[in-house]
């Protein structure tokens, strides 16, 4: 009988430890244990026995590290290694054999160098030898990022039919080594498919119990327990587990009793815990268990709950009708972006929608790329917006957690295309009530179509929990009469258990002062049930409607928050510019805001190139002089710059207001932190600079291959290039990159810097020249494209 | 004796005694407290008996020989090695990275106090070492990493394989052995019979020593 139709009727019980096993017969810490079941395959195949004959029914193949990154070392790959392990397991006559799949070896993006895409490559090889070897099921196991069991499980269930059961590994303070919890992790997991969730490793029974209280919470599906025996004591050297088998067996059975149904053990336990394991569960069936349900989205480190709190969505990551971010989606700059995500989570945004639809991108490989770079440093969830199917699912599949899905309608062809998607990744889908003949007049008949979107939906195995309900917004100036039919309707879909989203923004249109009639129909959405609102977070209209609603609904317990917030208004809206500061002082001081307020005076009576030509230029100039002399350091040279940069902002966005193209660039130049290196705060530093003094900067990122550079230099046209390496070891990377570009005819020069380098790795990677720090990079700047 | 932990920020922020107005040094001291919050520092070692073997110091238990060439200025005649890595986590390397893309300066200031924390941890880890083994008469020799004098970067991969890092405590390094999470030590700590025996950190002897920001010379 498969395994997948005991689970949930009957415990399971798994084995225990295999490197325990090994190390007591002798194998040290020098030998990779998966090699063993080419060298000594009896003493796995004992092993795994002693196990099947302490009650074992699911034995786990020594093939945990059998992954080609930790294989290498030992010249061996992942079919020979794999393929032994699962045979040797066969042998133990046991029921099933779970091919073991645990970590790479290395961390993933954006902390490693393991792209999500190498990682699935990587667990592919392991996954399609496992099943070929006659696996009864596949075990992912021991896993501190919620980004590699995406890949694996992907990989697992592409690439095989069995059944995957997936844990994770969690601290005493209940996250993952990545900052995953139980919650995030079992929301996650039953979204994407899994027979099984659970925790395994790391602490023992006892100190794993909160977790594994919320993986029960939440997980939708079977919960497995693998814990050590207990947290070891360091003896002479060693590890030695404290925990006995009966008080293991007492633990587990309680855990079972809470409703986990599949158990075994990790490190330090043996057959004997296993015996006690069985003896201590004989005769006991799986708890009934009621998971409460819940609409949620996640990312690694946090879990957005639609029915606890008031969510706001922020709406800035989309290029309609934004100049400066269609700019630099062109022009392949993802800073800009990143710029604006940032400042909306740092306003309190929950959820950051994600749009990167313009007609001359290929949205699919952007809506990739800008998913990655958005969740490397925004910690809260995305939802990916965009009208074409394929777009979403390439940027869900690469998405690090649960997503939302920005939208289906009552269109059957959208549904047909979206739905699959949505089912695949355990994605939320947001669903507009409209669908061929357009969007219906009256609320009665928007939940009409929201009907056949959910019964579309549980076709698909999709739950209402997982949809977000999006009742649209009208224009009050052309159908005024509509927008209380969008007010009616949100109650309504309330009403049916079910959460809703809106735009507000759309009410305003052709109508004066809009923020004023967007915050007032927020807060009569708010008041008529809606969960969550699309908006712009940066609003202070609109942050001040969603603050108060948080204190009338109460969830902003004792207007604590409210207090901390506007207490102190009287003093934040004075914040008055000193009138005597000079520019030059501002930006000296490094006061950004204020340095935006006095641009702005200054634009008043002249135009914006006088101002950066008068005013901004010199007084940077003046700032880097002192910092080259010594008599400022790097924080006051930076705080500088950014209140330049602030001062330009302003004028930039004049600029692309009034459609002037203003005094144009002085130079293009190109940055990346080469291959294999990761460390990026130098090069952006540098990046910050280099904008200040008027170049226009192509930033690649980190860890790029010399093949992108070499691209990146012909398609923009870029006659230097400015490279960056932090280690000795990442220096060859300059040198490959510096002879492909050559090769490549291309005509461009390098300048080199970072920690490692010196005049003399200059000429060893053939670059032209060094600089030690920023300003001497810019001051070669300067010197290479003759500008002042 | 120990640096004071922001004067040592301070260091590594590249101030040589340049004047710092109060809300800068106010700005440095919450970025302080700010990565005390968020880091989740971790830390293990492992102790091994050393065995000369020809021209190489062999690690009972451990099959790695470490070729006295590379080590020998650091543990001429210690009896055991401490092998320890230490790291404050995937948290402070996001919030850094965030802050980027909001305010360089303070990213900066929050990189150099994950820098100044992840030495004090391994301080921290060193002293607990220390106390656990004079109790048993050996005495700790100074801290010295991979990447450092003659000590090889690639050694950090062994030691991290010694120690089940990524299991123990989180930490593994990329193909170029880059240690990831970014804020992360791996370090040796020669255990000596006597304090007299036990070498004194010395950047004069480093290569790296004219291109250091972190250089006490």
């Amino acid at each position: 009988m498969n395994i997948r139709e005991r689970l949930g009727k009957e415990i399971i019980i798994f084995d225990g430890a295999m490197g325990t096993m090994l190390q007591a017969r002798g194998f040290g810490p020098g030998i990779l244990p998966e090699v063993i079941n080419l060298e000594s395959p009896g003493v796995i195949t004992d092993i795994h026995a002693a196990y099947v004959k302490a009650g074992a029914m699911v034995v786990t193949a020594n093939t945990f590290g059998a992954g080609a990154l930790k294989l290498r070392p030992a010249g061996q790959t992942p079919d020979k290694v794999v393929t032994a392990g699962i045979e040797c397991a066969k042998k133990s006559g046991a029921q099933y054999v779970a091919l073991d799949i645990g970590p790479l070896g290395q961390l993933m993006e954006p902390f490693g160098a393991i792209r999500f895409e190498e990682a699935y490559e990587l667990f592919r090889e392991q996954v399609v030898a496992g099943a070929l070897a006659g696996a009864d099921l596949i075990l992912i196991e021991t896993m501190s990022s919620l980004y590699e069991v995406k890949a694996a499980l992907l990989a697992a269930k592409e690439n095989s039919d069995l059944p995957v059961f997936c844990t994770m590994s969690f601290e005493a303070d209940g996250r993952s080594f990545m900052g995953c919890d139980g919650v995030a992790a079992a929301v996650t997991l039953s979204g994407l498919g899994v027979d099984a969730l659970g925790a395994n490793c790391s602490l023992g029974p006892a100190a794993l119990r909160p977790v594994v209280d919320e993986l029960l919470r939440y997980g939708r599906v079977p919960v497995m327990v693998q814990p050590n025996a207990g947290i070891p004591e360091m003896r002479g050297g060693t590890a030695v587990y404290i925990t006995t088998p009966a008080e293991f067996a007492v633990e587990m059975f309680d855990m079972v009793r809470a409703g986990v149904s599949i158990v075994g053990g990790c490190c330090g336990t043996t057959p004997e815990f296993v015996a006690a394991m069985k003896s201590a569960l004989d005769g006991t069936l799986p708890q009934e268990r009621h998971v409460q349900p819940y609409t949620a989205c996640t990312c690694e480190t946090g879990t957005v709950f639609f029915d606890r709190r008031t969510t706001v969505i922020g709406e800035r990551l989309n290029p309609t009708g934004k100049r400066r971010l269609q700019e630099a989606l062109r022009s392949g700059d993802m800073n800009y972006l990143l710029g604006e995500a940032v400042a909306q989570a740092e306003a309190g945004s929950d959820v950051l929608d994600l749009n990167v639809g313009l007609p001359e991108l290929d949205e699919p490989v952007v809506l990739t790329r800008a998913t990655k770079e958005v969740q490397a440093i925004c910690q809260i969830p995305l939802q990916l917006d965009s009208a074409d199917p394929a777009a979403i699912e390439a940027a869900a599949r690469v998405y690090n957690g649960k997503p939302i899905i920005n939208s289906v309608n009552g269109k059957q062809a959208v549904m047909d295309a979206i739905f699959p998607i949505a089912k695949k990744y355990g994605a939320l889908v947001v669903c507009l009530t409209l669908d061929e003949n357009g969007i219906p007049a009256t609320a009665q008949a928007r939940v009409e179509v929201l009907n056949k979107i959910v019964a579309e939906a549980a076709k698909y195995g999709i739950e209402p929990n997982d949809l977000l309900v999006d009742c649209l917004t009208l224009t009050a100036s052309a159908q005024q009469d509509q927008v209380a039919e969008t007010l009616r309707a949100i109650e309504i879909v309330r009403g049916m258990g079910m959460h809703t989203v809106l735009g507000v923004s759309n009410v305003s249109f052709g109508l004066p002062q809009r923020e004023i009639l967007n915050a007032a129909f927020l807060a009569a959405a708010f008041g008529a049930g809606l969960s969550a609102a699309i908006i712009n977070p940066l609003s202070e209209k609109y942050r001040e409607t969603v603050d108060a609603f948080r204190v009338i609904t109460g969830e902003d317990r004792s207007a604590a928050r409210y207090t901390e917030r506007y207490a102190g208004q009287s003093a934040v809206t004075s914040k008055a510019v000193d009138a005597d500061a000079s520019l030059d002082d501002l930006i000296r001081q490094g006061r950004r805001d204020e340095t935006a307020v006095k641009v702005r005076a200054l634009l008043e009576n002249m135009s914006g190139l006088d101002v950066i030509d008068s005013y901004i230029i010199p007084a940077l100039s003046k700032v880097g002089e002192r910092f080259e002399k010594g008599e400022i350091f790097l924080p006051q040279l930076m705080q500088a710059a950014q209140a330049a940069q602030s001062g330009f902002t302003v004028i930039r966005d004049r600029i692309v207001c009034s459609d002037q193209t203003g005094g144009g660039p002085k130079g293009k130049i190109l940055l990346a932190t080469v291959h294999g290196d990761i460390h990026d705060i130098g090069k952006n530093i540098v990046r910050l600079l280099l904008e200040n003094y008027g170049y226009d900067v192509v930033d690649l990122g980190k860890d790029v291959p010399p093949s992108e550079i070499v691209k990146a230099v012909g398609e923009h046209g870029i006659r230097l290039v400015g490279l960056s390496a932090l280690m000795t070891t990442t220096v060859g990377s300059m040198t490959d990159t510096i002879a492909a570009t050559r090769t490549a005819g291309h005509d461009c020069s390098f300048i080199v810097g970072g920690a490692v380098m010196s005049e003399r790795y200059r000429e060893l990677v053939g670059a032209d020249y060094y600089a030690k720090d920023a300003m001497e990079g810019i001051a070669l700047a300067k010197r290479f494209f003759g500008t002042p | 004796m120990r640096a004071d932990p922001k004067a040592e920020v301070l260091r590594y922020l590249g101030h040589r005694g340049q004047a710092v107005e109060p809300e800068l040094l106010s700005r440095i001291e919450t970025a302080m407290a700010e990565c005390r919050n968020v880091a989740r520092p971790r830390r293990i070692w492992r102790r091994f008996t050393l065995v000369r073997d020809g021209s190489g110091l062999l690690l009972a238990d451990a099959g790695l020989i470490l070729p006295l060439n590379e080590v020998g200025d650091y543990l001429p005649d210690a009896r055991e090695l401490a092998v320890m890595a230490v790291t404050l986590g995937t948290e402070i390397e996001a919030r850094i990275a965030r802050e980027q893309y909001f305010d360089i300066a303070y990213a900066l200031m929050l990189d150099a106090a994950a820098t100044q924390l992840v030495d004090e941890v391994c301080n921290e880890a060193g002293e607990a070492l220390c106390v656990q083994t004079t109790a048993e008469g050996l005495y700790p020799g100074s801290r010295f990493s991979p990447g450092y004098g003659s000590l090889p970067l690639e050694l950090s991969a062994d030691l991290l394989e010694l120690l089940d890092a990524q299991r123990s405590i989180g930490l593994s390094c990329t193909d170029n052995y880059a240690l990831t999470p970014r804020k992360s030590v791996t370090a040796l700590i020669g255990l000596f019979d006597s304090a007299a025996q036990a070498p004194e950190r010395d950047c004069s002897r480093c290569d790296m020593r004219h291109n250091c920001n972190y250089a006490r010379i």
